[in-house]
């Protein structure tokens, strides 16, 4: 282990000052430089046996992010310290040891596996090509992963279009957890199914969780899929985490007015509360992320933003303990969807 | 409240080369004037294909076998295809899902507008401006006299989905339908639109059929649900009662699978197994495969969509001698 790549950590993962600019300038000559900051500084880290939620609206860099960790693009600035180790700083075979033990799942199950391959063989493949089982062990091996995740074993020599959605992302899952690795990047892994079909793949990654001692970073458009699975989220806004916090903390009492603003957006189903006082709706659109605001990247929708927000980046602190937000004015008016005292999870 | 649009017994199906699909299969339901009424379902359970048989929009090698539609009392089978056109977009309008495919990318947004503004009212091209302008300051964009000369592919997905409504609302139709209207769209941009629809509704008294797969717009929104499974309808009756106390086993797991976000401590138990393939639909009732209250005469025979009150219809045989409650049901 060369010392110079390692830093002491005490999580799986940690991120420090994460950055990923694309040269969007056209031709060789083009004067200016057009950059898009898709992450633009963001801090993180990662409990072992956890699971982290990424949130926001769309090309607020989620997967942008997750391919950074996953070191599928190189990142224009900032640490990835893998149990300790800068994934940014190695290459090779070092590189190609340490990957072995993150793995991702994507959203979408239909072009994410080789349609030419039998599912034995999808399931198969990263156990064979790092020489991990053979033969009959391999043959065990495989099914045993396809009971873990819900796959009859008859099933073995079919085609990935034979499947449904939700079969598929059990493929999907099944050949993520083959390796056994630390940690497993899911990019939407729910998005594209149907209700009844998310909750199935919800229950399973939380089973497997358990079963296989998995530490997960979760990604996800809205809020609902990544609470019931998360312990912590952050929520992303134009290239930033603008919170980051337990998810009780964040449903209960946001801090950040995007926030606040993103979780009143979500439809509750139950009719009975419908129409609260005050809702809170964000207005306007989401910005480019060419030509970010100034100042807060917010304050063009905020509510409360004043001169100071439209000059000065808040910076990511810890305002309470293990309660992370970037805002010159954070909220303190516990007006979540849930109240800390369960005044609504009492009507039932 | 009078009757809109009455469609009874609809039976749209595709020939394909691999069989039929009987995609809408003995369909009934009523909009009265100014009722906000949605149909949920999984994919493929025949939610677009009704809409899209209202508008006769149906086309090979799909086809409406039976049943009537009536709009006003007018039969809307029987119209020509040139009276159809002329009532989609006068009275019926519709916008769908992917803003995008439905705006032309060669002209700007304001041509768009006022040509569909021409095409239903004899007015000139200054007035149709005129009104074109007034449409999209409604619906929430700012500056609509820029964006009115803008071209669709410069705006971002709520604007143009403002921009379809705007077009669907500028001749004051009695009924729009919206087809996953903001499935597509971001949730604070969701959550605009939605608003809004909600604000036309209540200023206008335009009908809303909304189409969705998302039970927590269901409840912001609307009046009235129906819920659909496999090309038929299985329970049918106002947004309250179906949440307090869903009677058919499919609507039951639909919310119990549906994340609970105001709540601390949820649980999502999920229905097992997938939706039928449509061209071997299970004998007795389509939802057999699945249910955990399945019974002997479930599997032969299919139940009828069955009055329990004149407010609630389900399509299950567990109601058949005398209403039964699910969450009590489950617990015992
Ligand atoms: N290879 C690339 N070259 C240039 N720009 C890119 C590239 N990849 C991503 N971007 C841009 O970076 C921004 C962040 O993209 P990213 O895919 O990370 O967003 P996201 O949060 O995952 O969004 P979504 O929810 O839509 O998946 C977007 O504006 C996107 O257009
Ligand atoms: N052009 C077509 N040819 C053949 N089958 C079709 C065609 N259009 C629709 N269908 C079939 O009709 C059934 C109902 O489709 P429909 O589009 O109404 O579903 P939906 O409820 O709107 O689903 P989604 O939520 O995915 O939009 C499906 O089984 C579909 O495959
Ligand atoms: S810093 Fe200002 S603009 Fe940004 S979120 Fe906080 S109050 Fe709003
Ligand atoms: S009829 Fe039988 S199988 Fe169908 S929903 Fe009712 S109990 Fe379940
Ligand atoms: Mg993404
Ligand atoms: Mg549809």
């Amino acid at each position: 282990m060369t010392s110079l790549n390692h830093k002491e950590t005490p999580y799986l993962l940690e991120v420090r000052n994460l950055k990923k600019h694309f040269d969007l300038s056209e031709g060789w000559f083009s004067r200016k430089k057009v950059l898009l900051k898709a992450v633009d500084g963001i801090d993180l880290h990662v409990k072992h046996g956890e699971t982290l939620g990424i949130v926001g609206e769309s090309g607020c860099g989620k997967s942008t992010t997750g391919n950074l960790i996953m070191r599928l693009l190189d990142a224009t600035e900032g640490e990835i310290l893998f149990e300790g180790t800068d994934l940014t700083k190695i290459k090779g075979e070092e590189l190609r040891k340490k990957r072995e033990n993150i793995q991702m799942i994507f959203q979408d199950p239909f072009s994410s596996l080789n349609p030419r391959m039998r599912v034995f063989d999808i399931i198969a493949e990263p156990l064979v090509t790092h020489g991990a089982a053979k033969g009959k062990q391999l043959k065990e091996q495989v099914f045993d992963l396809m009971d873990a995740v819900g796959l009859d074993r008859s099933y073995s020599k079919r085609y990935p279009h034979e499947f449904s959605g939700g079969q598929r992302q059990r493929i999907g899952i099944a050949r993520a957890i083959a390796l056994k690795p630390k940690l497993i990047i899911c990019d939407e892994p729910v998005s594209a199914l149907d209700v009844s079909i998310q909750s199935q793949i919800l229950n399973l990654m939380a089973k497997l969780q358990k079963e296989f001692d998995l530490t997960f970073i979760f990604i996800a458009h809205g809020l609902p899929a990544v609470k019931y699975i998360s312990d912590r989220i952050a929520v992303m806004y134009l290239g930033k985490i603008v919170e980051l916090t337990t998810k009780e903390k964040l449903f209960q009492k946001p801090m950040h007015p995007y926030t606040e603003g993103l979780v009143a957006a979500i439809p509750i189903p139950d009719p009975t509360l419908r129409n609260p006082d005050g809702k809170i709706i964000v207005k306007g659109d989401i910005p480019s992320p060419t030509n970010p605001p100034s100042g807060c990247r917010f304050h063009t929708r905020c509510a409360y933003a004043d001169e100071t927000c439209k000059k000065e980046t808040p910076i990511f602190e810890e305002k309470e303990e293990g309660h992370f937000v970037a805002c010159h004015y954070p909220l303190n008016n516990g007006k979540g969807i849930i109240a800390e005292k369960p005044v609504l999870a009492e009507r039932r | 409240m009078t009757k809109l649009l009455e469609v009874m017994d609809l039976k749209t199906h595709f020939h394909t080369g691999s069989g039929v699909v009987p995609s809408v299969d003995g369909v009934s339901f009523d909009i009265k004037k100014g009722e906000k009424i949605a149909i949920v379902g999984e994919s493929g359970s025949g939610k677009s294909v009704t809409s899209l048989s209202i508008m006769g929009l149906v086309g090979s090698p799909g086809r409406i076998e039976d049943g009537k539609l009536a709009f006003e009392g007018k039969d809307l089978t029987k119209l020509s295809k040139k009276e159809m056109r002329k009532l989609r977009g006068n009275e019926i309008a519709m916008i769908f899902q992917e803003p995008l495919t439905s705006l032309n990318p060669l002209f700007t947004v304001g041509n768009q507008i006022s040509e569909s503004i021409k095409l239903h009212q004899k007015v000139t091209s200054k007035v149709a401006k005129q009104k074109s302008i007034e449409m999209l300051e409604k619906v929430g964009i700012p500056r609509p006299d820029k964006i009115f000369s803008s071209y669709p592919h410069s705006l971002s997905g709520g604007m143009r989905q403002r921009v379809m409504i705007a077009m669907a609302l500028s001749c004051n139709p009695k009924l729009l339908i919206a087809d996953e209207p903001t499935t597509a769209l971001d949730v604070t941009i969701q959550a605009q639109i939605l608003e809004l629809m909600k604000d036309l509704n209540e200023e206008l008294e335009t009908s809303i059929l909304l189409i969705t797969h998302d039970l927590g717009v269901v409840a912001e929104m609307v009046d009235t649900v129906m819920v659909m499974y496999a090309g038929q309808i299985v329970e049918h009756t106002d947004v309250y009662t179906l949440f307090r106390e869903p009677k058919h086993p499919y609507t039951k797991g639909l919310m119990d699978s549906t994340p609970k976000v105001h709540m601390l401590d949820e649980e999502l138990v999920s229905i097992e197994g997938t939706v039928p393939n449509p061209l071997s639909m299970p004998k007795g009732c389509r939802f057999h495969p699945r249910c955990q209250f399945a019974m002997d005469k479930c599997v032969s025979e299919q139940p009828e969509l069955m009055e329990l009150n004149d407010n609630h219809k389900v399509r299950c045989w567990l109601h058949e001698e005398k209403e039964v409650n699910l969450h009590d049901l489950v617990k015992s």
